[in-house]
């Protein structure tokens, strides 16, 4: 497999060669099939890459520098080499894949189906479908300890998230949280777990260690995702019928500000290095740029019909 | 009349999912028109939450059934001219942006073929005292699995939502001007 990556690397090489330096976000367009490719110094898309239909859920993996994609409509996930930007391969997979994660060590690709209250294990080396556990109704976000050791998954019709061990894939716990949970982000350190609770408009916070909710707080309205700074202390949060990001300082345990975005503001991702927030706004089809230091909008970049981007999207990983 | 039938088995064999899962990806509809008035004159026309039954043809009748008419929270009923009736809730009313924001709170299917609907109604002041109506809307279908039959489709919710906005833009436009 790695040979076959270095062949298709130089064919590649020979005629569009990356002149851009990462980071690179990677926007799925639910409107017009494809993914957009953007260049987040030059702050333009560079490249359109087709996806399957109605491609919603990313997942990039800075560890074996690829790009996961669900596409509920197709029923498959589109594999993307991030060095080359071309799809892999389409694997079918389930019912409705939404959700998508990948391992930190970059072994596995989790898929939450929307429809099989499944989640798809793939195989990452071999890219195929090697397993799958059975979950809540409507599993939506899901996201993986620092270590890998543990999958956090939202049920959106259960109001709940379970924790699943990785290895052994046996249900460690299920934690209450609010009405229809969807996007859920763990903290760079392991120690919280932030689940955005789409009806009644609020996050849990959950205590990684005890598996207990700690702290429930407010947003706007249909929060929907999730980015966490450890820099500042803070997560923001999409507000999809609020048109709006909610800034949350981890410490008074509120929301310290609300900035204006574009309209139904969906996926988002952080690049805590360069300080800067990137919100994919699904209704305006671009994404908004939040700097962290002044929590103001400093830009905006156009993208292809219906941005979602749900998961993590930005790929930091240089070319080898 | 098959069509009918057909229809209605599908809601009942479907209808204790339907508070729940919905389709998998959200679609957009956006209407607009340009109206030969003032934005004042046409914000007069839509500014009450209920003054959709005296501007919309398709909406036969409106009362407030929660809330305060006219303040975030309120829900409206409507009735359909096929009778079938939908809760929506007022969730902004913006008057110096001339922005009303709405969701549907319930779905029914049998008003519409969409198990959500998010909406808003942005008036813009454009040259020559002229305004441009844009209404926005988005939904989820309601078919809560995959391949749905054509008339749960996104394509037929798109359809009907389109039909409902145009129906309104064009009557908010003969009142008006």
């Amino acid at each position: 497999m790695h040979f076959h990556n270095t062949v298709i690397l130089f064919l590649a090489l020979g005629t569009s060669l990356h002149v851009s330096a990462a980071p690179f976000a990677y926007i799925t367009n639910q409107g017009s099939d494809d993914i957009s490719v953007i260049d987040l110094a030059k702050k333009q898309v560079i490249k359109t890459i087709k996806a399957g239909h109605k491609p919603a859920g990313i997942a990039v993996s800075q560890a074996d520098k690829r790009a996961y994609v669900s596409n509920p409509e197709s029923k498959d996930i589109s594999v993307i080499d991030t060095d080359i930007n071309l799809v892999l391969k389409n694997i079918p997979v389930g019912n409705g894949p939404v959700g998508i994660a990948v391992s930190p060590d970059g072994l596995n690709t989790y898929v939450s189906d929307w429809y099989d209250h499944t989640v798809y294990i793939l195989d990452n080396e071999r890219l195929e479908i090697t397993g799958q556990f059975s979950v809540g109704h409507s599993p939506s976000g899901l996201d993986l300890s620092p270590n890998g050791s543990k999958i956090y998954i939202a049920n959106r019709d259960d109001n709940n998230l379970m924790i699943f061990d990785r290895h052994k894939l046996s249900l460690l716990a299920t934690i209450h949280v609010g009405k229809a949970p969807f996007g859920v982000t763990v903290s760079r350190d392991g120690q919280l777990i932030f689940v955005a609770n789409v009806q009644s408009g609020d996050i849990s916070i959950i205590d990684g260690k005890t598996n207990k909710v700690i702290n429930t707080v407010k947003t706007g309205l249909f929060p929907y995702a999730i980015a966490h700074d450890d820099s500042n202390n803070r997560i923001y949060v999409t507000n999809q019928r609020d048109n709006s990001v909610s800034v949350i300082d981890l410490d008074k345990c509120k929301v310290i500000k609300t900035i204006p975005v574009g309209e139904y503001p969906e996926g988002i991702d952080i690049d805590i290095a360069r300080r800067q927030v990137y919100v994919v706004n699904w209704f305006d089809d671009n994404v908004s740029i939040i700097n962290t230091d002044t929590l103001t909008v400093t830009g905006e970049i156009p993208t292809g019909s219906g941005s979602r981007a749900f998961g993590r999207f930005i790929q930091f990983s240089d070319l080898p | 009349m098959l069509k009918t039938i057909k229809l209605g088995l599908i809601v009942t064999l479907l209808l204790p999912a339907l508070t729940y899962a919905h389709g998998p990806a959200r679609v957009k509809v956006i209407q607009d028109i340009e109206i030969n008035a003032p934005v004042e004159k046409v914000w007069g026309i839509i500014q009450d939450f209920c003054s959709i039954k005296d501007w919309n043809p398709q909406v036969s009748a409106c009362e407030i059934t929660e809330g305060n008419a006219n303040e975030p929270g309120a829900i409206r009923t409507i009735t359909l001219e096929n009778g079938q009736q939908l809760k929506e809730k007022l969730i902004k009313i913006i008057p110096e942006q001339n922005k009303i924001q709405y969701m549907l709170t319930e779905p029914n299917i049998k008003a519409f073929p969409i198990n959500t609907h998010g909406s808003s109604i942005i008036l813009t002041a454009i040259d020559g005292g002229k305004t441009k109506v844009e209404w926005k809307g988005n939904f989820y279908r309601s078919f809560p699995g995959p391949n749905p039959p054509p008339e749960l489709s996104d394509e037929a919710g798109q359809e009907a939502l389109s039909s409902f906005y145009i129906a309104g833009l064009e009557n908010i436009k003969k009142l008006a001007e």
